[in-house]
């Protein structure tokens, strides 16, 4: 990208959530501040979008979610004009596949044989497999990547997508985050003392591009991406210190002051000392802004949490300037600053 | 012309691996052409006809690991850790100057945590969903491959993210960590892979009829697959502005990198995409196919693979002749989200060392490779502009041209 191509911009976006599929009952929600109780995204079976087909399989129910939600973003041939060859995805999860990984190890457990396992499930045991298929169902040969950093995984593929763009890697790259609800999830959840009160699944995904691009399209930009930044705290009580610092310099890349912002969305898992944290560096931080919760419009959904914190901004109206701020259990913390139009 | 600041160079590595560990150990199984093939331990193989695997052996992270607990991490963490702590000193980074300024940890990897994961379904199987060990299910998250090796180095101005772009996922964390120094937001990367042999992979595998039964033979005409490996490997980037002003050893710049998709099949790769990928690498590089003195190849040692990586190779080259082209796989395994940092480890030993080294298991040419694979013994050679190709399930490709230290 050079400097007449503007910055990054997201141009579209598609949410799926337990409120419903497609973008309006999530918009919906998240202006009228209704709180849901999370869950299972349904009405998956009625979508030929969702289905698999003969070449893309969606072997994981994650897949079959995140496959989906990229056919509303991209429908009616919204990237027809980009050449196949720069056409990028970058999709973040926390703990997509597991469930299909240990679907096949607990077939050799059990099976007669310890192969006796269905080897066309194995591609879905590993965590490519939807960027993957999405790449097969819409011809995106393009740099296809997943990424995981836990909560923050939403913000790690924006920010992954935005520095593929600003590197010339790619013409147009869709990025978000998904992670699907399983017994399997739950039940790790719960054994390693995460559980949530509201468990959730869901998937958010956006078109990147430049301004330039955007434009030429046709397209009306919905925010600019000014700036992506990350860290790492490594004991809870660090993660003030570190989210102040990464958020600091998220302003400061994106050359605003904290004075400007006019939302917040925090992401910290709801109900715990992290969260808390968070909301006290925001407190210092940016004063009196309004903030979005989507985690309780939507619940919890874990890895995808950070893309309906992105999405959040992008649904409420005339949101501005945007401080967008993540934080896992695991450490990783990451920050954006979005100027929604 | 790119300025010094936007000049990307390695300046050091870690490499844990099934033919040695550390720089000397790694060295002197390479110029050896040691195979680290052996009855597979990590996980109960009765009832497989063949087990086998490049299994670590005599390397226990907790030699090396200086803040992780090598016990509770995790072994692939623990793994991904051991070789960040050996790449800093191999690099010489001073970590107190590192923690102040912003930096990357990228880490590759196909299985993630495997035996964790592995160790859940046991857990599954015996007792059901309700009893999983707290443990194991704290491990899995795959992110946390990456948060421990940064906090190994006691890193807290990272960012740290694992890219489960399986077995090309090294180079997707090389390549990662090359955009954003060049773009200067970030002052240094430590970048590379670690996975584990585990029973899903193998077991999956197995059922594919993919895996070896003794040896990976890459180019061999009776080569009759994949070989699993242990290890991890991560690499330390910055600017050659960047080493000079630390007086840091520079052992290659990076040139070149490409990533695309072949958007075709989940298993199947597709030649002509495989060599879209590598001449986007070169022309990145600026470099002629012509002026490559080797190919570290992705060389699984399957059927399909290594004919259409070879095709691949002739269709980048033309009329020009193929420099050797070698599968050093054959000698640690496939170390799956390792294997590029393993690999590019290789390459700056061959640079710095004057050898090429060798594809071992080597029986008898196969027609559909005609090709320099540097077959059994490593080969004296002056060694100074390489290309690393890799590639994964899914169709995910990713090339690096690596030059020789300026």
């Amino acid at each position: 990208m050079t400097a007449e191509d503007g910055n990054v911009v997201v141009s579209a976006l598609a949410v799926v959530s337990p409120l419903g599929i497609g973008t309006g009952p999530f918009t919906a929600a998240v202006r009228a501040g209704r709180s849901g109780d999370g869950g299972p995204v349904t009405g998956l079976d009625a979508d030929p979008d969702f289905a698999p087909t003969r070449q893309v399989r969606l072997y994981e129910r994650a897949s079959a979610l995140a496959v989906g939600t990229v056919a509303k973003l991209l429908a009616g041939g919204r990237l027809a004009a980009v050449p196949a060859g720069r056409r990028g995805i970058v999709l973040g999860s926390g703990l997509a596949s597991i469930d299909t990984f240990m679907g096949v190890s607990t077939a050799s457990l059990t099976g007669a044989r310890p192969y006796h396992v269905d080897h066309k499930r194995v591609p879905a045991a590993v965590m490519n497999y939807t960027s993957a298929q999405a790449a097969i169902k819409f011809d995106l040969r393009g740099p296809n990547v997943t990424v995981t950093a836990g909560r923050v995984s939403g913000l790690t593929a924006l920010g992954y997508g935005k520095r593929l763009l600003d590197a010339g890697r790619a013409g147009a790259v869709v990025s978000g985050s998904f992670d699907e609800l399983t017994p399997r999830r739950l039940a790790i959840e719960a054994a390693a003392g995460r559980a949530s009160s509201a468990p959730a699944e869901g998937c958010c995904v956006f078109l990147l591009e430049s301004a330039r691009a955007a434009r030429d399209a046709g397209r009306t930009p919905l925010a600019e991406v000014l700036s992506c930044t990350a860290g790492l705290f490594p004991a809870p009580d660090e993660a003030a210190d570190v989210l102040a610092g990464v958020a600091g310099r998220a302003l400061e890349r994106a050359g605003v002051r904290a004075d400007d912002v006019r939302l917040a969305v925090p992401g910290g898992p709801a109900g715990g000392p992290l969260a808390d944290r968070e909301a006290e560096v925001l407190k210092r931080l940016v004063p009196g802004v309004r903030t979005a919760d989507p985690g309780a419009v939507v619940g919890d959904t874990a890895g995808a949490a950070a893309g309906f914190q992105a999405a959040a901004a992008l649904a409420l109206p005339a949101a501005g300037l945007t401080l967008l701020t993540a934080l896992d259990p695991d450490g990783q913390v990451g920050c954006a600053v979005l100027r929604v139009a | 012309m790119p300025s010094d600041e936007t000049r990307v160079v390695i300046t050091g590595f870690g490499v844990v691996s099934s033919i040695g560990s550390g720089r000397a150990d790694y060295l002197a199984g390479l110029r050896a052409g040691r195979c680290g093939a052996r009855p597979i331990t990590a996980f109960d193989t009765a009832g497989f006809d063949h087990a086998t695997a490049c299994e670590l052996t005599g390397f226990d992270p907790a030699s090396v690991l200086e803040r992780v607990d090598a016990r509770t991490s995790g072994r692939v963490a623990a793994l991904a850790a051991a070789a960040a702590r050996m790449a800093a000193a191999d690099a010489r980074l001073p970590l107190e100057s590192a923690r102040a300024e912003h930096g990357l940890v990228a880490v590759g990897t196909t299985c993630g945590e495997s035996l964790e994961v592995d160790r859940l379904a046991e857990a599954e199987v015996a007792d059901g969903l309700d009893a999983l060990p707290g443990g194991a299910a704290r491990a899995v998250q795959p992110g946390r491959l990456a948060t421990t090796a940064a906090t190994e180095l006691g890193l807290t101005d990272v960012e740290t993210l694992t890219i489960p772009t399986v077995c090309a996922a090294s180079n997707y964390a090389i390549g990662y960590g090359l955009d954003l120094i060049r773009a200067g937001e970030a002052g240094f990367a430590l970048c590379g892979g670690a996975d584990t042999v585990n029973r899903m992979a193998f077991a999956g595998f197995y059922r594919m009829g993919a895996l070896a039964p003794d040896r990976c033979r890459p180019f061999d005409r009776d080569r009759e697959g994949v070989m699993w490996g242990d290890g991890a490997g991560m690499l330390v980037l910055e600017s050659l502005a960047h080493a000079r002003r630390r007086g840091a050893p520079v052992l290659a710049e990076v040139l070149g990198y490409h990533l695309n998709c072949d958007a075709a099949h989940p298993t199947a790769p597709v030649r002509e995409r495989v060599a879209a990928c590598m001449s986007g690498a070169l022309a990145e590089a600026g470099v002629a196919p012509a002026e490559l003195d080797a190919v570290f190849a992705h060389a699984t040692g399957t059927r399909a693979n290594d004919p259409m990586e070879v095709g691949a190779l002739r269709e980048v080259f033309g009329a020009a002749p193929l420099p050797p082209v070698l599968g050093v796989k054959s000698m640690i395994g496939h170390t799956m989200g390792a294997v590029g940092a393993h690999t590019c480890a290789a390459a700056l030993l061959a640079m710095r060392h004057g050898f090429l080294p060798p594809t071992v298991g080597f029986r008898v040419p196969d027609p559909d490779c005609v090709i320099d694979c540097v077959p059994n013994a490593a080969r004296p050679a002056d060694v100074g502009l390489v290309l690393v190709n890799s590639l994964g399930l899914g169709g995910n490709n990713a090339a690096l041209v690596l030059k020789e230290a300026p």
